[in-house]
This record gives structure tokens, sequence and C-alpha cells, in this order.
């Protein structure tokens, strides 16, 4: 199992947010994790970030066998996270050139990997912006500075496909994104895909499901999973609303 | 203070042994010995706590200073000295402990009539070109530095660039020290542009041994209607070290000023830079980078006076304090009442990274018309926990992630500098001093390992 994540409990500022979250992913494998606004979505990406702004009052997650808690923030990418954020920082007069290859260094530095040349470092920067359909030159722009939302979402999947992670958490990656830049970034997530890595999407809406197809869909409601199945779970729920997931949650149904 | 003001009665004294010896220098005299009177009359201004924000040069003053008399006399620097700045098309011009040194002569005049060397040679070969500028109503100012600064000094740098030349090659002066003794060292630095002529130029005060200095610099720049000048000033001195430096610029109509004051270490360092906008359209680019820590001081003093119409004017004074260091910024904007359509700008930015560390900033607007654009802005923080956090989550460790978030703060500065082998080595020596490489004590900034020879040999006589 890649990510094991067992009766998962958070709080920020004393109110509890996640309330027994329980998820099993293995390398392969796509999961969308679904469910209404301020139910905890963007909550569990910054806790499996290393956001250090929640309290973990009970539980536990696994990320290859290690306990995930005792791994810095730095130290869970170098492991091969990768969390594609909601709201990427603007960082002015760093550029994303120099930001992927400081990066790829230090990661390549801890799995005992050779460094990259300059040229190789170029060769696979610009391997990897078709990904994206990026044709700008990064080494002339700032990381995400007066990007549009979607420019940014674009650059969080170019970042993802130069970092090559082992499970990648992208957190409403399809907000504020038109349609084109919505095919761009989900054709992106697919040529990312393979046997050896696992996404996990977590979105408010089906639409991005019907360009990135998940093996399992998951519904998140006051703090758990309330409801998994197939990616026809997603389709049920843009047929039907979330306030059949609540109503049946709270008649005890799920 | 008494202490200090009894060192520089005897500073005065050996100032007489060194002016002396030549007589064409009557006029200077004359103004020196009233200069000195001055001095002496007037309650030093400067050197009282209550003007400064900080109390704690006192002690560097209590060390009776002495001055150079006699030009240095080491047969070559090269065996200490080499600069990283320095290339095949930059002219350097050095001054070591106040005297310039030379091989050929103490002027040089280059092809296309550029005139660069020491301002005491400059003095008697050009008298009518220099005195004026030493004339100039100083004691306005009120600022015993600059009055001390006028009482003693025996050399300094002079350029002087004629009117619609064009210089192709920038020129870098530099200030060394090399002393065990304290030593005080009062230089006068004159630079001239004429009309439409433009100049790119590194000033730098560095030291290649450690000694208790004080450095009491003085230059004035005049600027032709239409020059166009980059002055750049970079200061690496020794945590002791005093460092007094002021500059004063004329700007005629449609000249343009662009100016980098970079301070990468300093033991307690006032930079004071004022610009009169005399003429209209001439237009001011000021621009500022201080990096201190441990209990190192620096102040920066900017006036820009917009006395004429449709001038403009940009402040970007930016800063790091680490560990107890102290920082100020201090600007002055001036509008009169006939600048009518200013355009003046002023922004601060600092960043403090612990507890101990300060920054003061203090914007001053003064505005005597209503038809002005102005604006000023300051910020004191720490680094963005946001962008250390985004950085992090892609594998990079919190220090590197520091590290380039520091080095992008201070790339908007570095970007501005106009000569690529500075702009180079400047952004080079700011990744350095933020990595805590860059030493300011015993090796001089500018000194690197590749020793190179020097393209022109170095004779040390006057």
């Amino acid at each position: 199992m890649l990510l094991k994540i067992e009766d998962l409990h958070v709080s920020i500022k004393g109110k509890e947010i996640l309330k027994g979250f329980n998820l099993n992913v293995d390398r392969g494998e796509v999961h969308a994790i679904m469910g209404p606004n301020g139910t905890g979505k963007s909550t569990l990406a910054s806790v499996i970030a290393g956001k250090d702004i929640y309290d973990i009052t009970r539980g536990s997650i696994t990320y290859k066998d290690k306990n995930l808690f005792n791994l810095s923030v730095e130290e869970r990418a170098r492991e091969g996270i990768f969390i594609g954020f909601q709201y990427p920082v603007e960082i002015p007069g760093v550029s994303i050139a120099n930001f992927m290859r400081a990066a790829l260094n230090e990661i390549y530095r801890y799995k005992g990997i050779p460094e990259l040349t300059a040229a190789q470092f170029l060769r696979l920067m610009e391997e990897k912006k078709k990904v994206v359909e990026l044709t700008e030159k990064l080494s002339e722009r700032s990381v995400n500075e007066g990007f549009s939302g979607g420019e940014k979402k674009r650059n969080e999947i170019f970042q993802m496909a130069m970092l090559d992670p082992e499970l990648s958490i992208l957190d409403e990656t399809d907000s504020g994104l038109d349609i084109d830049a919505l095919r761009i970034v989900a054709n992106g997530v697919n040529q990312l895909k393979k046997a050896s890595n696992a996404t996990i999407v977590i979105t408010h809406y089906q639409r991005l499901l019907d360009y990135i197809i998940p093996d399992k869909v998951h519904v998140l409601y006051d703090g758990k999973i309330v409801k998994s199945g197939d990616k026809t779970l997603a389709i049920e729920l843009e047929e039907k609303g979330y306030e059949w997931i609540k109503k049946e949650y709270e008649q005890g149904k799920c | 203070m008494d202490g200090f003001i009894q060192n520089m009665r005897q500073c005065f004294e050996q100032h007489r042994a060194i002016s002396l010896t030549e007589p064409h220098l009557s006029e200077l005299h004359a103004l020196q010995a009233e200069a000195q009177q001055h001095f002496l009359q007037t309650q030093p201004y400067c050197l009282q706590s209550k003007k400064t924000t900080s109390s704690s040069i006192e002690h560097l003053l209590q060390r009776n200073y002495g001055l150079q008399l006699t030009p240095c006399t080491y047969d070559s620097l090269d065996s200490v000295f080499h600069c990283s700045i320095e290339n095949r098309n930059t002219a350097m011009f050095v001054l070591l402990n106040g005297w310039y040194l030379y091989r050929h002569s103490a002027l040089t005049i280059f092809p296309d009539g550029v005139v660069a060397g020491s301002l005491r040679a400059a003095l008697k070969q050009f008298p009518e070109w220099v005195l004026p500028h030493l004339k100039e109503t100083e004691y306005v100012l009120n600022n015993d530095m600059v009055t001390l600064n006028k009482a003693l000094f025996y050399d300094g740098f002079f350029i002087y660039v004629p009117d619609n030349v064009i210089a192709d090659s920038p020129l870098q002066m530099v200030n060394l020290v090399r002393t065990t003794n304290p030593l005080l060292i009062p230089n006068r630095d004159i630079v001239i542009l004429g009309k439409n002529a433009s100049l790119k130029m590194a000033h730098c005060h560095d030291t290649i041994q450690h000694g208790k200095t004080l450095i009491d610099d003085v230059t004035h720049i005049h600027l032709g209607d239409g020059a166009s000048l980059h002055y750049y000033k970079i200061e690496n001195k020794e945590h002791d070290s005093l460092l007094f430096d002021h500059v004063f610029v004329e700007q005629g109509a449609g000249s343009r000023l662009y100016s980098g004051t970079l301070t990468f270490n300093a033991g307690h360092a006032q930079n004071y830079l004022s610009t009169n906008l005399r003429g209209p359209h001439a237009e001011a680019r000021l621009n500022g980078l201080y990096l201190v820590d441990k209990k190192q001081q620096i102040q920066n003093h900017v006036f820009v006076n917009h006395i004429a119409p449709d001038c403009k004017s940009h402040q970007l004074y930016k800063g790091i304090a680490d560990e107890e260091a102290t920082a100020s910024f201090h600007g002055h904007i001036l509008v009169n009442e006939h600048a009518t359509r200013t355009e003046a700008y002023q922004s601060s930015k600092n960043i403090t990274l612990t507890n101990t560390a300060h920054v003061t900033t203090q914007p001053f607007l003064e505005i005597y018309t209503d038809d002005v654009q102005c604006s000023h802005g300051a910020t004191i923080g720490q680094l963005n926990d946001d962008a250390l956090f985004y950085l992090r989550s892609r594998g990079i460790c919190e220090y590197h992630a520091r590290m380039l978030l520091m080095h992008a703060f201070t790339k908007e500065i570095t970007d501005t500098i106009d000569i690529h082998s500075l702009r180079d080595a400047m952004t080079e020596l700011v990744e350095k001093r933020l990595r805590g490489e860059l030493q300011s004590c015993q090796n001089c900034i500018l000194c690197c390992n590749d020793k190179k020879e020097l393209p022109w040999q170095m004779d040390i006589k006057i």
C-alpha cells in the first residue's frame, strides 16, 4: 500500500475538521475525493503536505511504510509526495527554472542520484513543458508571478512532471479553469499516470472527471468519507447534487 | 566628545605638514583653514548622540586617529589585491589610504577627452574646474563630517567627461585601506559630466588589511544638461570601521542619474545621497541595498530636491537585517513651489531575520506645489511563510528556501546595475553574503583566489 490513512482526526484552533478519515491508495490508482465546500478536502491535502497549523489529534498516515508525521515538509516531497495547490503562491524574483533546479538537485541528492548537468536539466525542462503545452522561457519568469488562474494550475502540473512524484494530490486543480485550460491540465495529469505512481484528485465538480477517469470515487462529508464507489458515483453526484448525500448521511444510511 | 575634538586638533596640525609642501595650493589652504576653524567653533552636529539614531559610535570615535601624511609606498598591490569586478573593459583607479596610486601620471587623459585620476593633481592642472566645486556652500548642511572632510582632505578622485562624450568603458574607483594604526581618511572626489556626456562608474570602499579606520568621503557630482551617469557605490568594511559617505549631486536639465548604493558589510556606515534637480526634465533613480548582521549599523539618508518643473525621481531601498544589526532609511523628498508636474516616488522594503535586528524607515515628503504625483511606501517584515512552505513542499530544505527568497528580494536591486561585470559580481557577492561566506574582516571582498595579473603595473609616487 502506497498510502494508508487510518482514523485521522484533525482540528484547527479547537475546531475538528477531519473526524475519522480513512483511505487506502495503491500504486497505479487514481482516486477522486469529492464533496461540498467546507467538509475538509483541502485540510486533507494540507495535512499530507505538512502544513503545521493543524492539530492531529488521532489517527495515522502511513506512506511507503513510513510514519508520515515523522517526515519534514521537504522530506515528504523528496520521498515522492507532490501537492498541486489550490492557491499556488507567487514568488517574485525566483525564476521557475531556478526553483525547479534547486528542487531537483535536493531530491536527487536525497536519493543518491547524480545531479543533472545544466544541459540535461534544460532538456528535461523542454520535454516536460510539452506535457502542459507551455511555450514560454521559464528561466525568465518568476514563480506564478502575474500568472492567471489557469497558468498557475498549468505550472503546478509542469512542476509535477518535472519532479516525477510517486503520490500526487491535486487540490481543486480544476477550480478557476476555463474549458481549454481544464483539458490541458487533465491531459497533463493523464500523461503522467504510470503503474508505479498514484494520484488523488480533490474536486468539487464532476467536470474534471470527464477527463481524468478515476478508479475510485469517495465522497467526503462532515470530516469523513461517507460513500465510495467507482466513476459512476461521480456521475450520480453530478445528477443528484450533494443534497442527496447529505440526506442519506443524516438519515444514517451511509 | 572632547577627546575626539582634541584628536581632530592634532589631525589639523598634521595636515599642515602635508599641505604646506605644495605652495600652488594656496587657495585650497585658505579654504581648509577656514573649515578647520569652523569645525572647532561649532558644536559637532552629527556627533551629538541625540542626532544620530545610535549613540554607539562614540567608542569608535575615541581612538586617536591619525592621518596618512605621505603617499603609500607599496611596490605593487597585486600581491594583496585583485578586483573581481575589474575586467578588460573597465579602467580601474585606486586610492590607498587616501592617496592616489599611479604609474605614469596622476591624471589619465583618454583619447575621447575623458580625464580621470587624482584630485590633487587636477587641482594643480585644472584649478578652474576643481576649485569652484570645493568652494560650494556645504556649511548649510550643518554636517561636520562634511566640514571635517573639507578641513582635511588631501587627495581623491577626479573625473571629467567633456560635452557630448559618451565614455565607452566604465570606470572603477576603489578606495583601499591598509593600516595597523587608527587612520582617518578624508577623501574628496569630484565627478563632472559636460552637456550630453555619459558615464558609468563604480566607486568602492574596501579594506585589504584589518585596521581601525574612520572614512570620511565626500563626492561632488555635477551633471550638465542632458548628461547621464550610472553611479554605483559598493561598501564592504570591517566590523569596527566607521564610514561616512556623502554624495552631493547637481543635475542640469534633462540629465539622468542612476545610482545604486550597495552595503555588504559595515561596522557603522552612514550614507548620505542628495540630488538637486535644477533643470526641467531631469530624472534621478536612486536604489540601495544593505545586508547587515552581527552588530553592524547602516544608515541611508536620501534627499531629493525637486527645484525645476517636470522632473522625476524614484527611490527604492531594500535591506535585510540579521542578528543584532541595525538599519535605517531616511528618505526626504522636497518639492519646491515652482517644481510643478513633479513625479517623485519612494519605496523602502526591509526584512528582519531575527527579533533582535532593528530597522527604522522614515519617509519625509515636503511638498509646496499642487500639481505633483508623489508616493511613498515602507515595509518591514519577515520572509513570506507561504512562499517558504511552497518551496519546501517541492523538496527544498528550509535553509535553501530562505536563501532563494532572500536572493529574490535583493535581485530587484542588483538587476538594475547596468555594468554587466559589476552586476554579475554583485549578484555573486550577494549570494556569498547571504550564505555567510563573505567575511568583512581580513579579506577584501574584491579579492578572489584565482589571482590574475593586473593589466597594468602600479608605481606609487606622487
